[in-house]
């Protein structure tokens, strides 16, 4: 670092211009040495561990908006995914586990072939941030319309709702921002793409309208 | 697993530090976590060079930290047990020097080149490993750090004028 230091005025500032940090001390090394074992997958908890995510519908941030119709964020089956990319697996709150493919990427030749690098990095889930996801979609309200077109509100409390399916929404979001993310950051800030998710969930605990043969 | 084990241990203290610096001794703890827990997921991906598993993990931390800034990380009891340690009045390290000043105009500058300041003065990395961190070229990275310098001269001299007499003593 010899030859970046030809000011050394300046670079006495510079190096004691460091933010205050913990001190070293035998304590800290312990507890940092068994953080570093501790999370090894094996030995952490379902409920501590981050979510690996999944999205389980039809997912584009050209089509799919904050607070869009329930019929458009639901838990949608598709009935085969004729190129899939990756797999994806999530617990939801029930303890029901979500898995499948995503794959059928969309797009032109670039955006589809960032967009697949994107979905098979194994770090991509890392940078989906549920939680804030989740309240992104509560501040932006969702509806659903009945069949006698009726627009409800799907919110905690009435029977459109259920953990199982918000923390899908969520799941989702989350994911949708961070393909978008992940693509301008790979020089695509506003392209057009979509992905498919074949993601089945047995035994989650959804509204009766999210149910197989209930309106969608 | 071993080799993961003994890369963490090799730097956690200062992917830690890097962490504080950047999000506060409150929640670096948290994002720590998040580092180890991708970097075990990564296994595979460790290089085998201490000196590149050290860039690898520092890349994932840099990872993390994006995401910490997007929104709230989750508490974890170690995180908790970590951060109260950090926070013992008897256990906590001054900063380096008042620095609000020096802070101040590296905080003002354009984010690429502040972080090449921060890691070069706060880190101690080498313009050659901070190419590799922040991917791009070291010549790329060398104009960074040359134009930060101009312009961090140029402020701290600017704030030096405009201080008062007796803060203007402090400073020099």
């Amino acid at each position: 670092m010899s030859d970046m230091r030809e000011d050394s005025f300046l670079d006495t500032q510079l190096d004691a211009s460091s933010p205050l940090t913990s001190a070293n001390s035998a304590e800290r090394s312990a507890a940092l040495a068994e953080m570093a074992r501790d999370t090894e997958p094996s030995n952490v908890s379902v409920l501590r561990r981050r979510r690996p995510l999944v999205i389980g519908s039809v997912v584009g941030v050209a089509l799919l908006g904050i607070g869009g119709a329930a019929v458009a964020s639901g838990a949608v089956s598709l009935p085969f995914m004729s190129d899939p990319v990756t797999t994806v697996d999530y617990t939801l709150p029930s303890g029901a586990v979500c898995s499948g493919p995503l794959g059928d990427v969309e797009g032109s030749p670039e955006v589809a072939a960032a967009l697949r690098e994107v979905l098979t990095d194994p770090a991509f889930p890392d940078t989906w941030d549920i939680e804030a996801a989740a309240a992104e979609l509560e501040a932006g309200g969702h509806t659903l319309t009945l069949e006698d077109g009726t627009e409800v509100e799907v919110k905690e409390g009435t029977p459109y709702w259920s953990a199982d399916a918000a923390y899908q929404s969520a799941v989702e979001w989350a994911a949708v921002l961070a393909v978008s993310e992940q693509l301008a950051l790979r020089g695509f800030p506003d392209a057009i793409w979509s992905y498919d998710g074949d993601i089945a969930c047995p035994g989650a605990d959804y509204p009766e309208w999210m149910e197989p043969g209930a309106q969608s | 697993m071993t080799e993961v084990v003994r890369a963490l241990d090799a730097n956690s203290a200062d992917l830690l530090a890097y962490l504080e610096r950047r999000l506060g001794v409150h929640d670096a703890p948290d994002v720590l976590s998040e580092v180890m827990t991708v970097a075990w997921r990564r296994a595979a991906d460790l290089p085998a060079d201490p000196e590149q598993a050290r860039m690898w993990l520092f890349g994932i931390a840099k990872g993390a930290l994006a995401n910490a800034r997007r929104g709230e990380v989750r508490r974890a009891n170690l995180a908790d047990r970590l951060r109260a340690i950090s926070f013992e009045r008897a256990n906590v390290s001054a900063p380096a020097d008042t620095g609000l000043t020096t802070r101040e105009c590296i905080d003002a500058l354009p984010a690429q080149l502040a972080e090449v300041i921060r890691l070069v003065h706060w880190e101690g990395f080498s313009l050659a490993e901070i190419a590799q961190l922040e991917q791009v070229s070291p010549s790329t990275v060398r104009s960074r750090y040359a134009r930060a310098k101009e312009l961090l001269r140029e402020m701290l001299d600017e704030s030096i004028a405009t201080v008062t007499p007796l803060r203007r003593a402090a400073v020099l």
